[in-house]
């Protein structure tokens, strides 16, 4: 369908002069966006507007004004098709990766259609796609949450699938492991499962922050005892070799020596971090041994 | 003549020949307006004895990461500062038409002249009355109705508060009191129509969250226009945002993110008036162990998430939370060296100047920015104090003095611009008491 523009008189695109960092645009990009700007502000929702709207998402997906006004026309147009609406969104989301004006409007669109009505799964396939691209796309996980959240998917087994699968493939995705902690713990009943879960995944890669701070996170979360910890965190050190495969473990056992009233062998663990496991942390490890001392 | 407008001179000077003389000037000014640091870094870029033998593309874009850097480190044997020719660069990208290419930053025109102009002053060059004119009139075409409808990205663009925050900043780092006093009451009344039980969208049919919550409270902070009405929910918000991991999201229950982060605890200084309130509002001890943790061993420099890549703007929003942090807790707790190694070797533009993410990028004016109020940071010292009759905690900021040998102005860690900015700031809207 060809629309007429022709009546509309294009406003003005910062082209007063001298001006600060002025863009030199494009003569398409000038006539676009001020057709659409004038037309935004006469209030315009019809067609023609919401093509000109899919035409300035094209030349810039990150223009916020370009997807509020899209919204106004959509809820201002009668029987509007919502579902093709979100097929559109799609397309414009697997061509800018980072974008994420679109995410959340994808938000508005769904809500529009009524979460009553609308099948989350639907969601899945272009979620995957992206996080495809990205496996840490803090946008498409913030999202996710959100969908999880709005259609109470907690005891889903295909999102626990997809967040095992997830972690699978790459157990140092901390974006994953956040969204786990999200939806394991609505519920107390995974507490020992997801234990036991993470431990095995520390096993397989022990000098990883995702994972131990998934674990000490479930214990803080739960107020359970991290003195627990203490034998498993001997699987990751041998000190008569002065050999460690993992500085989350000396850390933690520091933690556990500490609350044992075990302060020398606390200090010697902030002692080993400070001067050989991480010594970046340097001044941290230092002002924890002075908390030990006082 | 002091010697460092003598560089000037002779830098104008040089620049005038080498014009005319149509070469290329850069090399040469390099060797003549660098600060060189003096050799007491006790860094040095460092891989702790753990054998990890998992590999995933995580680990894989690490240790590529790991091998680009080492390039760096090993050419460079001192740390230079190419002051001189970031303000060339500044005043050039502030002045310069930009190809249509640049209209991905359409909906960024304050953010640009933000971004900017922040660095300029940063680096103590003077911004001519001509220049201010042209910010004014750059982010008066962005205010709507006199702010009834807020400020927007670019002219006849919609109002948007982070664009708003940048906007805001500009007008005090150009000290245009008057303007900021004629939209303030309208700013208000348009974060009101924004406002939700708890936060404050971002836009309309937008969403709040840690960063549009930010953006509010440092405007109506620094013009003097918050309520109690206005900041109603907005803690217990906040404090819902902190993660298991300890830094902040950008909602509830989102991975913990250094941007997200810098937003919430800045926040807790505006909303509070002391160190120990702040502390016990959150769980101050993993925030600080999840802040601290963000700095590579081998890398120096920060990252924003836990097993990212370390990248120079996060020497702000990490960087920025180092005086927070640290004057709480009243103990030394991060690195700086590494910091400054890592954004002086791996990010600097030693011939066109500006900053970039990390080896291998282009400049850009948000890495610029962020990486030098990063400089500042730790360039000064810091120190908080906890006066009664101040609005919030964050106006007890105050400089003590510092090396500061690249001589870099003070940031504030909370509002984002230099510290004598907010003051000055302070003093017209809040008055001398
Ligand atoms: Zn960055």
């Amino acid at each position: 369908m060809d629309f007429d523009y022709s009546d509309i008189v294009p406003v003005d695109l910062n082209t007063e002069t001298p001006q600060l960092c002025q863009i030199i645009y494009s003569d398409e990009y000038k006539l676009i966006m001020g057709k659409l700007l004038s037309l935004m502000k006469q209030k315009e929702y019809s067609l023609r507007a919401l093509n000109l709207t899919s035409l300035g998402i094209e030349q810039l997906a990150s223009h916020y004004t370009t997807w509020i006004y899209r919204y106004d026309i959509i809820n201002n147009l009668p029987n509007f098709d919502y579902y093709s609406e979100l097929d559109w969104c799609e397309q414009i989301a697997l061509d800018n990766e980072k974008n994420y004006q679109i995410w959340n409007y994808r938000q508005l669109i769904i809500e529009k259609i009524g979460f009553d009505n609308y099948d989350p799964i639907r969601e899945y396939p272009i979620m995957e796609a992206m996080l495809d691209g990205d496996n840490k796309n803090h946008h498409v996980w913030s999202f996710r949450k959100w969908l999880v959240e709005k259609f109470n998917m907690f005891e889903s087994e295909k999102e626990v699938e997809f967040v095992s699968n997830m972690i699978e493939l790459d157990v140092k995705n901390n974006s994953a492991w956040c969204h786990r902690f999200f939806l394991r713990f609505n519920n107390e009943k995974n507490v020992k499962s997801e234990i036991e879960y993470v431990k095995e995944k520390i096993e397989l890669c022990p000098q990883n922050a995702s994972t131990w701070n998934y674990l000490i996170g479930i214990f803080e979360k739960f107020d359970l005892e991290i003195t627990e910890l203490k034998e498993f965190c001997f699987k990751f050190l041998n000190l008569d070799d002065d050999k460690v495969s993992s500085s989350f473990a000396l850390e933690t056992l520091a933690k556990i020596y500490i609350i044992e009233d075990d302060k020398e062998s606390a200090i010697r663990m902030y002692t080993l971090l400070k001067e050989k496991y991480d010594p970046i942390r340097c001044n941290y490890w230092n002002f924890k041994i002075s908390t030990i001392e006082n | 003549m002091s010697n460092n407008s003598k560089r000037n001179q002779k830098l104008k000077d040089i620049n005038y020949i080498i014009k005319l003389l149509g070469r290329k000037r850069y090399p040469i000014i390099t060797e003549m307006t660098s600060t060189e640091i003096s050799n007491k870094s006790n860094w040095k870029p460092y891989n702790p004895p753990i054998k990890d033998t998992y590999t995933s593309l995580t680990t894989v874009s690490q240790d590529e990461f790991h091998k680009v850097l080492s390039d760096e480190y090993s050419q460079i044997e001192n740390m230079k500062f190419y002051k001189d020719i970031h303000v060339d660069y500044l005043n050039v990208a502030l002045n310069s038409k930009y190809p249509s290419g640049f209209k991905s930053l359409d909906a960024n025109h304050t953010w640009m002249i933000y971004w900017l102009v922040n660095s300029l002053v940063l680096l103590k060059s003077e911004i001519t009355k001509d220049t201010k004119v042209l910010v004014r009139d750059k982010i008066e075409s962005c205010i709507i109705d006199d702010g009834i409808h807020g400020i927007s990205g670019g002219r006849n663009q919609i109002g948007h508060v982070a664009s708003a925050y940048a906007a805001i900043l500009s007008l005090i780092l150009i000290e245009e009191y008057e303007l900021l006093n004629r939209i303030k009451d309208n700013l208000y009344n348009w974060f009101m129509s924004l406002k939700t039980d708890y936060g404050f969208r971002m836009h309309e049919h937008g969403e709040s969250d840690t960063r549009s919550i930010y953006c509010v409270l440092i405007i109506s902070t620094l013009l003097n226009i918050k309520t109690e009405e206005l900041m109603s929910g907005v803690i217990e918000n906040l404090k819902c945002c902190q993660t298991f991991e300890g830094g902040f999201g950008n909602v509830e229950n989102c991975e913990a993110h250094g941007g997200y982060t810098y937003c919430g605890i800045a926040s807790f200084l505006i909303l509070l008036k002391s160190k120990n309130a702040v502390k016990h509002s959150i769980n101050f001890d993993s925030l600080l162990y999840w802040s601290v943790s963000r700095q590579g061993n081998y890398e120096g420099g920060f990252n924003g998430r836990t097993n990212k890549l370390v990248d120079s703007c996060y020497s702000f929003w990490i960087g920025g939370t180092i005086p927070i942090l640290e004057s709480i807790e009243e103990n030394k707790l991060f690195q700086n060296d590494g910091l400054k190694n890592y954004i002086l070797t791996c990010c600097q533009n030693d011939i066109n100047g500006g900053f970039i993410d990390k080896p291998g990028r282009k400049v850009d004016f948000y890495h610029t920015n962020y990486a030098l109020s990063g400089l500042s940071i730790i360039e000064n010292e810091y120190v908080l104090n906890e006066n009664e009759s101040d609005d919030c905690l964050a106006f007890g900021f105050d400089v003590s003095d510092g090396l500061n040998e690249l001589d870099i102005g003070c940031i504030h860690p909370v509002f984002a611009i230099p510290i004598e900015k907010v003051n000055e700031c302070k003093e017209f809207f809040y008055g001398n008491d």
